[in-house]
């Protein structure tokens, strides 16, 4: 049975209350699992960058893990973590944290380009890992902090939050479920605006767009991440992308039109995205307008929101057989889906069982990222299955 | 009327800031901090939150440092279409400034 039938089969049994294979926790997958099942894990964040005050929720209240240590090398950043959220330790330097014995769970926040080494030596010292998305620049190094995490029977991650934000895990299950028959199109859409977000500093934008002049970029290889992972996690792996992308404010890799066909499902996908310069959407976190459609041979399912809400409308609805059924009292706040994430990886390594986004899913969407950029940037149809980084370097220019 | 306010300052914003992108780091440090202070001295904008302040303190330090941040910034005031940048200070004004 092809892959994305199997998680379709196993999602439907969730929805009708049934226990299946594939929902059943792995046991001893991976080094610590088994011991560290006797207590609550501790976990350590390392990079206390803009990113990290959304990923600390998910440790307070938190039944399988701690927030046991933090790690910058920037001192008043420890210092006003630590003033925040109290972790029992904190570390200026990666390789004592790496020492400590007392450490369950790294989780990685790092600048993109740090990710592999960190993962490695983390890995490598015995710890699991959860690394932000995106998981790497190069197809390589996801090769490498795959290989580092069976190497030491350590449970590899990559943190990507969409996947569990609440209205697209119900909207999954309604898929799952049959309720709008079988997906005929999926689209995601992502506009961003310059007005009504909270305060972030200049440089989190910069760097970021700055990533385009190395041939990845803001939109499509980062923020993208989130949506190209739902894309798959919704239907199953891509076979093939086209599109077009176009340039703002010099670096800001948008807008643009990107469309793909699943290898396993007659479904379409589409992804488009474009910058606002002038659009006021008030959020609490990212001024990002959000949206899926997800149409199916009998329905179709809409959620209009994820880290803001620009449009005065239920996170979710689903419309079939002629009635439009709204799910108001979902939980639909953005910071849940951090926290979620959180959860579930806690529980895989306490008690068995698998991320969503496992490090080989996770080099698929950097597969897919890049297919979108070259396509956007040739023109032409590619296959992410296709991209080594030899062509990526070749087709990326 | 007030759209012929709102084009005639966005342009002049506009040429100040392509104008003021030609000179050097260090001086462009001395303008943003001499800026702040002047917005410093005014009545607070609960508008924008005090995003303003935290957004000139930003420039100065960026400018201050200078490549390849800096350089980047320029390349965003130059390279952009004019009309995107006007367009940010067109929003800004109205969604901060004014509020209409």
């Amino acid at each position: 049975m092809p892959e994305s039938k199997k998680r379709a089969a196993a999602a439907r049994g969730k929805a009708a209350g049934k226990k299946t294979a594939t929902a059943a926790p792995k046991s001893g997958s991976a080094r610590g699992g088994a011991k560290s099942a006797k207590r609550k894990l501790r976990a350590a964040v390392v990079g206390l960058g803009d990113i990290y005050r959304l990923h600390m929720p998910g440790y307070m209240d938190n039944p399988d893990c701690e927030l046991y240590a933090v790690c910058d090398c920037a001192e008043e950043k420890v210092c006003a973590c630590v003033d925040c959220w109290s972790p029992r330790k904190h570390y200026a330097d990666f390789k004592e944290l790496l020492a400590d014995p007392g450490i369950d769970i790294v989780e990685i926040l790092t600048p993109h380009h740090l990710h592999c080494e960190m993962v490695i030596a983390a890995a490598n010292a015995g710890k699991h890992v959860s690394v932000q998305k995106p998981m790497c620049n190069s197809l390589t190094e996801a090769d490498r902090m795959i290989e580092a995490a069976r190497r030491n029977g350590v449970m590899l991650k990559v943190f990507e939050n969409f996947v569990f934000y609440p209205p697209y895990v119900k909207a999954k299950e309604l898929v799952a479920a049959g309720e709008i028959g079988e997906p005929l199109t999926v689209r995601f859409k992502l506009g961003t605006c310059m007005f009504g977000a909270r305060y972030y500093p200049l440089s989190v934008e910069l760097w970021h767009m700055l990533e385009v002049e190395k041939g990845m970029g803001q939109a499509i290889f980062d923020d993208g991440y989130h949506k190209l992972s739902q894309a798959v996690d919704l239907i199953g792996d891509i076979d093939v992308v086209r599109g077009w992308v176009d340039r703002s404010f010099a670096y800001a890799d948008m807008p643009g039109a990107l469309m793909w066909r699943y290898k396993n499902s007659d479904c379409l996908g589409v992804f488009d995205l474009g910058l606002s310069p002038n659009l006021y959407n008030k959020s609490n976190y990212f001024s990002a307008d959000e949206r899926i459609d997800i149409t199916g041979s009998k329905g179709s399912i809409s959620i209009t929101r994820c880290s803001a809400q620009m449009l005065d409308a239920p996170a979710l609805t689903l419309v079939k057989g002629g009635r439009r059924i709204l799910f108001d009292d979902i939980r639909a706040d953005w910071q849940d889906s951090f926290a979620d994430s959180t959860r579930h990886f806690a529980k895989c390594v306490r008690f068995g069982g698998e991320p969503l986004l496992t490090g080989e899913r996770g080099k698929k969407i950097v597969q897919f990222a890049y297919a979108c950029i070259i396509a956007g940037k040739t023109r032409g149809e590619i296959r992410p299955d296709d991209l080594t980084d030899d062509v990526i370097a070749e087709l990326n220019k | 009327m007030r759209e012929k306010l709102l084009k005639i300052q966005t342009e002049l914003i506009y040429a100040a800031m392509t104008g003021a992108m030609r000179l050097p780091d260090h001086v462009l440090a001395a303008t943003m901090k001499t800026i702040k202070d002047i917005a410093r001295a005014m009545p607070e904008n609960p508008k924008d939150g005090g995003e303003m302040m935290m957004r000139l303190a930003e420039m100065e330090e960026f400018f201050r440092i200078g490549p390849p941040d800096s350089d980047a910034l320029r390349k965003i005031i130059f390279d952009a279409r004019p009309s995107q940048i006007k367009s940010v200070i067109r929003g800004y004004l109205i969604n901060y400034v004014y509020d209409w």
